[in-house]
């Protein structure tokens, strides 16, 4: 055979490579548009089935103390707590009505973030915000990945178990707008000497307030809850 | 062994092998998917994370079809022989390495997950390659080859597969 045939036959071959991998790097929305595409859907249903859910708020509404996390979707130390330390909290302290959970999704890595915010908040009309936050979050992809399309989020509602049709005229009506306005008001306002940084933590009772910022191990939760819960 | 690398006719049975064991590997892998939920990774455990990977299509094609899809052409490659067959898997598998190469990448730096059977058909894939080469020489030499056979069958592959 030639060697102007093989120099042929490579050079087709690298320009179809060239082409699959262009589709792929290019080709933008085949991100998962089905809910049996997400992980972890049943593992996060089982996390918080059988604790009440009021709105955004995980646990007993009389709980003495309460933890707010304001949390971006996109932010990848989310996700890193929300897999981790987030579960411990919802085992050890939301499930034994210790602590009631709520959870603030704001806007701080890009503007997909804001998508999921709103997306967030329309579950969390439906009291399953914790299923579609910690459903997100566990597929989650890089930030500003361009992954959290619409498509995605619908996926995620039909996954976290949601009425998907409400869900959807919640997510483009007004209440979740003005709700994540009030939740980036209220993130502005706890921000530390650090600055603005997903995830942030709120730990407040009747006792001294804390507030954790980043990815923090459950023995600084357990020890800003105890002096939430005061003196007594 | 320097026959067996030299001729046509093995390494044309060594492709169609290649090829046939592909053809497994990526219809377990579509089987896999098209399960949807509960996908089972006999080893290693990251098959889900790559599947279920934004990676695991080309424009709403799943990269196993790709590849079953590539492992029939293999087949059919080995079944041609001389120069049209051996062209024909050469392109094949530089495409199937080349884009293995590409899925491998991803598996360790994108996805951060590896797929044991993806490995297992990228490796396939490198061996194959390497034989589509020793084809493409054995075809060079073609006439002294036929002669050395004494009983050239037209179809050497009938009743083999």
């Amino acid at each position: 055979m030639s060697k102007q045939l093989i120099g042929g036959v490579v050079a087709a071959a690298a320009i179809v490579v060239a082409i699959l991998v262009g589709i792929q790097v290019f080709g933008g929305d085949d991100t998962p548009t089905t809910a049996s595409q997400f992980q972890g859907v049943e593992e996060v249903a089982t996390l918080v089935k059988g604790i009440p859910q009021q709105g955004a708020v995980l646990g007993d509404a009389n709980a003495p103390v309460t933890i707010t996390e304001f949390a971006d979707l996109q932010c990848s130390a989310c996700a890193a707590a929300s897999t981790g330390v987030i579960r411990e909290l919802i085992t050890k302290y939301a499930r034994t009505g210790k602590v009631r959970m709520k959870v603030r999704l704001v806007q701080i890595i890009g503007p997909d973030s804001e998508r999921g915010a709103l997306a967030g908040e329309a579950a969390s009309l439906q009291s399953k915000g914790w299923q579609f936050s910690e459903l997100i979050l566990t597929n989650q992809g890089p930030e500003n990945g361009g992954w959290l399309t619409d498509g995605f989020v619908e996926a995620a509602a039909e996954g976290a178990g949601l009425d998907v049709e409400r869900w959807k005229k919640d997510f483009a009506g007004d209440a979740v707008v003005n709700t994540f306005f009030a939740n980036t008001t209220a993130f502005q306002a706890t921000a530390g000497s650090n600055g603005l940084s997903t995830p942030t933590f709120v730990i407040e009772g009747s006792g001294e307030k804390s507030v954790i910022q980043g990815v923090a191990d459950i023995s600084q939760f357990d020890a800003a809850i105890v002096k939430a819960r005061g003196a007594n | 062994m320097g026959a067996l690398l030299s001729t046509e006719r093995p390494l044309r049975i060594a492709t169609g092998v290649i090829g046939l064991l592909g053809v497994g590997i990526t219809s377990y892998l579509l089987i896999e998917r098209s399960r949807g939920a509960s996908p089972v990774c006999v080893v290693g455990g990251g098959c889900s994370s790559v599947q279920k990977s934004e990676w695991a299509e080309v424009a709403g094609v799943p990269v196993a079809l790709l590849g079953l899809i590539a492992y029939v052409a293999l087949i059919g490659a080995a079944l041609i022989p001389g120069q049209l067959g051996a062209a024909g898997g050469l392109f094949t598998l530089l495409v199937g390495v080349g884009f293995s190469a590409w899925l491998t990448y991803l598996e360790i730096f994108e996805i951060k997950a590896i797929c044991t059977w993806c490995v297992a058909s990228a490796l396939l894939q490198v061996i194959g390659l390497g034989v589509a080469f020793l084809r493409i020489r054995a075809v060079e030499r073609g006439p002294t080859a036929s002669r050395a056979e004494p009983s050239p069958q037209a179809d050497p592959l009938a009743g083999r597969e």
